[in-house]
């Protein structure tokens, strides 16, 4: 066994692991994530997923980046008096033992000035960073939004 | 008072969510520029029915949230052979920021049948103001970028170009779709 798959057997083995303490012990998880694909021309995107938090404390979000925009924010669409506004966040908390839903509509990561343009089927990396050091890598596949009801 | 004595002359309607009747607003002249023709003006919304939408092509969440929900009605009334006189027009309230050209690629992007358009504001507002719509700039951040707060309503214009419904955010295809069916069912019989 060379070494490059030795270091990719690993890799496997501790990605199987981590996901096997993750369902057991309490941690964070980001879910479901993924990117509306936008018109060409777009410099602004949204990005969706959710956080579920199993731990016994409310986690804080406190930061959000990826290499593929040059800048990431945490914001939240308000409908009022049928006027909608996207209202940055400095930070979001997800409950103790609860799920914080980003979608449509509601919260979303505001993804701005893309480095390359994105299609349907590119992927983004995300790192998400929590309040208390612990912080989160992930993927999210830039796909395009067909009309769910 | 005249208006009004019309108005109770008219049959009540039918309860439908967003429903205009029996009080339907006429709409007076406007132009805006418009990414299919010239212009897109009070009498290109005669002899359609015309969901108006309001936004800007930098707005990542809303407005694309809303155009795919408006494909998606217009995908439904296709299926039912119901599409043939209704249009989409997304109107831009960011006229500085979105040209024409951009206004293309972008509502092309939801469906190649969706009319994008726009004016300056005094133009724009003109349109606005009857419908309703309201759009205010926040102030730029550090890099000169500004987001633009807006109405998030769909509107609903009958081929005599009079504003008749409105669909309140947040949109569902299913429900929009059978609203409009049953608002144009009834508004067919009036005349
Ligand atoms: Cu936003």
């Amino acid at each position: 066994m060379n070494f490059n798959i030795m270091v990719l057997f690993a890799g496997l083995c501790f990605s199987f692991a981590s996901n096997a303490i993750a369902a057991r012990e309490p941690s964070y998880q980001i879910e479901n994530q993924w990117v509306r694909e936008a018109p060409p021309m777009a410099s602004m995107l949204a990005g969706y997923l959710q956080i579920r938090n199993t731990t016994d404390r409310a986690a804080m979000l406190i930061d959000v980046s990826s290499p593929e925009f040059r800048k990431v924010e945490i914001h939240r669409t308000e409908v009022e008096n049928g006027i909608a506004r996207m209202v940055r966040q400095e930070s979001v908390q997800v409950p103790a033992n609860g799920v914080l839903v980003f979608e449509p509509g509601s919260y979303h990561l505001m993804l701005m000035m893309p480095t390359a343009p994105l299609n349907a089927g590119d992927t983004v990396s995300f790192r998400f960073e929590f309040e208390g050091g612990r912080s989160f890598d992930v993927i999210a596949p830039v796909k395009r939004a067909d009309s769910p009801n | 008072m005249v208006s009004q004595a019309f108005n109770e002359r008219k049959s009540p309607g039918p309860e439908i969510l967003g429903f205009l009747w029996p009080a339907p607003k006429p709409l007076a002249p406007f132009e805006l520029v418009s990414t299919k023709d010239e212009t897109f003006s009070i009498d290109s919304l005669k002899g359609h029915w015309t969901f108006m939408f309001f936004g800007y092509t930098s707005c990542p969440d809303v407005c694309p949230t809303a155009l795919t929900k408006l494909t998606g009605v217009v995908k439904n009334l296709r299926s039912k052979g119901a599409d043939d006189d209704v249009q989409v027009v997304f109107v831009s309230v960011d006229p500085v920021r979105d040209t024409i050209a951009r206004m293309q690629q972008y509502v092309g992007y939801f469906d190649k049948s969706f009319v994008g358009a726009t004016a300056a504001l005094e133009q724009l507002d003109v349109l606005t103001r009857q419908l309703g719509i309201l759009h205010e700039r926040t102030a730029p951040d550090d890099s000169g970028s500004y987001l633009v707060d807006h109405t998030a309503s769909v509107m609903l214009i009958d081929p005599s170009a009079r504003l008749v419904g409105v669909f309140s955010a947040p949109l569902e295809v299913e429900s929009i779709t059978s609203r409009f069916q049953s608002m144009r069912a009834f508004l067919e019989k009036q005349i």
